[in-house]
């Protein structure tokens, strides 16, 4: 049996020693079975000209996403959010963007038939501005990492439990 | 920018400079000077070391001038890599002062009579040439010392370090910033070995009593370099992106892609790759008290460059780019920021392309030399290339050479010049890229440039093969195009973006030299460089079958979408069907 998950509060002045954290992913609870634009929009409250405006790549099982209209969140899908990204290939990974054929084989093309919407857990990742942007509404929401992806001062606060603070930070201590 | 300095390295007495109008150059800068010199002065047969090679070093048209992000500087010869044609550019300090000596290029030729080395000193009076045997095996950051000492440290240094001495296919040419520092670097294509063999060490470039290169038309040009401005800084790429975080924001983005090659393009995603992103590397940048947000050249509004501090604080070299963190990292599994940036502090130190370097390390790791990951290991390695051991000699030749040395097939190049950091199974139209750039694999050759608003060619079908041949067509054409102005390519996302600063683009050049030029006018521009080059390159003896990847790509898949390269050799020899 698995111990309790340890929760540890923290402010969000704290963003900056999570961004390693947001980069290699974090584990939040959502209603899996729903449309990309579903999680962004209704779930998570994004606003719609915010996805659009910044959320220009985006990652669903390591494939790039054209159409979050389509694409649908299942139980343990990976999701990487990034702003716009320089060079060619940074380029050809934006949504739906002009030189996205040059990726076609790797794109994201829903294939699956729609699902009953039910509590499940996936990983987000968060990558450059996006870290700072969206962090905090992960943050204040509240997320599961394992122990061991902490920076060490935030492993230090795990015996207190709680370190201060706005954000709710749930700690999944299974690995220690 | 209306004369061309001449050095005949062969000359007696030493090197003789003479000064000649432009005359049948007019009108070229950066590529498209360095390959129409190339294409019209040096026997496409000849051998890159011999003394029929030339170096032609050429700013951008707009360099010297008030444009903003201006300073590229392009170095072009027969490449000692490749055998064919090259240009490889850079950032530094070096165009702008160039342009406002009014150079329009540099061209190094002959045949050096010993091994004396020799400086150039360039200023707006006088062409001072002498001897620099004193100089012999220093490297790029001691060199910069004692040209400072001196010169000063307000003029511009383009040198060679051991490895162009050595006539290495990996050497590069440095370009000094704005501190002086050899950090900017003309990589690919052994450029630094046609500049070794030519006996010139360092080119001191001092433009003190020079002027900024004034526009024909001044308020049509002031006006269109604002909104130029301005759009490069509201675009979230040029204006936040890049600044925040340099090129290596790419790393995460690509590695969660599964395009990001690792352990010599075995594998498409690196697991320890958010230890090396872009995001970590500011972050300790002003941790440190370095700067993560840093212009390589004067009048530059985007500023990707930064400044990499040790632990101690000391500071260890310029902010590593993301083909850099590639290169030393993931491809050789290596994920300690430290050990990548020392690597990339040798390379420029020794004068060394980073992208060969790592490639030809990853080789070296998959030859069983030295282990994946083994950071100590790829330190002594690249010690051995500055050293000029056997072992050195063979990994300064690049990765094809350390491959055929090693009996490796796994050789990750085109024309024997070393992929960059973008795995071509998973984006297999930068493959069509690599395959069939005249250059041999780069990134660069094929960049995302506002092809849309050229309409260059006409719209594609973007799901069909024929699709990325033709994408692929149109970014070469643009990106030749580019590469003769000066502009930084890292501008093409606000160009692309933004047809308001791809407009006030155009207008800048326009104003500055009264022109009328059309979206029309640049993609013949763009097509003329590339029927050039091509042209020397069938003449060197390239065929087709050049125009490939190497089979592995074929034959091998890769993770996590378990992709091989399927894009048929008949259609590769599409792509200059114009």
């Amino acid at each position: 049996m698995n111990p309790a998950p340890q929760k540890l509060r923290l402010s969000r002045n704290m963003l900056s020693r999570l961004s390693g954290v947001f980069q290699k992913g974090i584990r939040v609870e959502i209603e899996t079975g729903c449309t990309l634009e579903s999680l962004l929009c209704d779930q998570w409250g994004i606003p719609i000209e915010y996805i659009l405006r910044r959320i220009s790549t985006l990652f669903l099982n390591a494939k790039p996403v054209d159409d979050i209209s389509t694409a649908r969140v299942g139980e343990g899908a990976v999701l990487a959010l990034s702003s716009a990204m320089p060079g060619l290939v940074g380029a050809v990974m934006r949504r739906d963007g002009f030189f996205s054929s040059l990726r076609g084989s790797i794109t994201y093309r829903e294939a699956a038939a729609a699902d009953s919407i039910r509590r499940g857990m996936i990983t987000v990742k968060l990558f450059n501005l996006l870290i700072g942007e969206l962090g905090p509404r992960f943050l204040a929401r509240g997320f599961s990492v394992d122990s061991e992806d902490l920076p060490e001062e935030l492993v230090q606060g795990l015996g207190n439990g709680h370190a201060g603070g706005e954000g709710i930070f749930v700690i999944d201590d299974s690995t220690v | 920018m209306d004369k061309i300095l001449r050095i005949d390295v062969g000359a007696e007495g030493g090197p003789k400079a003479t000064v000649t109008p432009i005359g049948d150059y007019a009108g070229m800068g950066g590529r498209g000077m360095t390959s129409m010199v190339v294409s019209k002065e040096i026997p496409a047969d000849c051998h890159p070391l011999g003394p029929e090679n030339k170096l032609v070093i050429a700013p951008g048209l707009m360099a010297g001038s008030a444009a903003s992000t201006s300073g590229r500087i392009s170095v072009g010869c027969k490449s000692p890599l490749t055998g064919g044609i090259k240009e490889a550019n850079a950032g530094g300090q070096a165009g702008q002062v160039m342009a406002r000596l009014g150079y329009a290029a540099i061209i190094l030729e002959g045949e050096a009579k010993d091994d004396s080395l020799y400086q150039v000193y360039v200023n707006k009076d006088n062409v001072d040439i002498a001897p620099a045997d004193d100089f012999k095996m220093m490297t790029n950051y001691d060199l910069a010392e004692k040209i400072k000492e001196r010169y000063g440290d307000k003029t511009a240094m383009i040198s060679i370090g051991p490895a162009g001495e050595m006539k290495m296919c990996a050497a590069s040419i440095a370009v000094t910033d704005r501190e002086f520092r050899p950090t900017r670097h003309a990589g690919r294509g052994g450029v630094g070995a046609v500049m070794g063999t030519k006996g010139i060490k360092v080119i001191v470039l001092d433009d003190a009593g020079c002027g900024m290169r004034k526009p024909q038309n001044a308020e049509g040009f002031k006006a269109a370099n604002r909104a130029f401005t301005d759009g490069l800084r509201k675009h979230a790429v040029t204006g936040q992106g890049l600044p925040a975080y340099g090129t290596n924001v790419l790393t995460n983005v690509v590695n969660e892609a599964g395009a990001f090659p690792t352990y010599n393009f075995k594998e498409g995603q690196y697991a320890d790759a958010h230890k090396i992103s872009g995001e970590v590397l500011a972050e300790m940048e002003t941790n440190r008290g370095g700067n993560p947000t840093h212009g390589c050249h004067v009048g530059c509004v985007i500023r990707c460059s930064g400044i990499f501090m040790d632990k101690d604080g000391n500071y260890l070299t310029k902010q590593p780019e993301y083909e850099t963190v590639w290169a030393h990292g993931g491809n050789c599994g290596i994920c300690d920021m430290d050990a990548i940036a020392s690597l990339d502090y040798m390379d420029d130190n020794i004068g060394l392309d980073t992208i060969e370097m790592g490639a030809a390390i990853g080789v070296a790791m998959e030859a069983g030399l030295l282990k994946f990951g083994d950071q100590e290991g790829a330190v002594k390695l690249l010690d051995e290339v500055g050293k000029g051991t056997p072992l050195g000699r063979i990994l300064g030749n690049g990765a094809a050479f350390t491959a055929k040395a090693f009996g490796v097939e796994r050789a990750p190049v085109v024309k024997n010049q070393a992929m960059p950091a973008y795995d071509p199974r998973a984006v297999k139209g930068i493959g069509v890229t690599y395959a069939t750039s005249t250059m041999g694999a780069d990134h660069t050759a094929g960049y995302a440039i506002a092809t849309n608003i050229l309409k260059v060619g006409g719209d594609v079908d973007p799901l069909s093969n024929e699709g990325q041949i033709e994408l692929s067509r149109n970014l070469q054409i643009a990106t030749a195009a580019l590469d003769s102005t000066g502009y930084c390519l890292f501008i093409a996302f606000a160009i692309l973006d933004q047809q308001e600063t791809f407009d006030a683009m155009v207008a800048s050049i326009n104003s500055f030299y009264n022109l009328n030029m059309t979206g029309d006018d640049v993609v013949e521009l763009g097509k003329k460089i590339l029927s050039m080059e091509r042209d020397f390159n069938k003449k060197a003896g390239f065929t087709k079958e050049a125009d490939r990847l190497p089979r592995f790509f074929t034959r091998e898949s890769v993770g996590p979408h378990n992709v091989t390269f399927d894009i048929p050799d008949e259609k590769l020899d599409e792509v200059f069907n114009w």
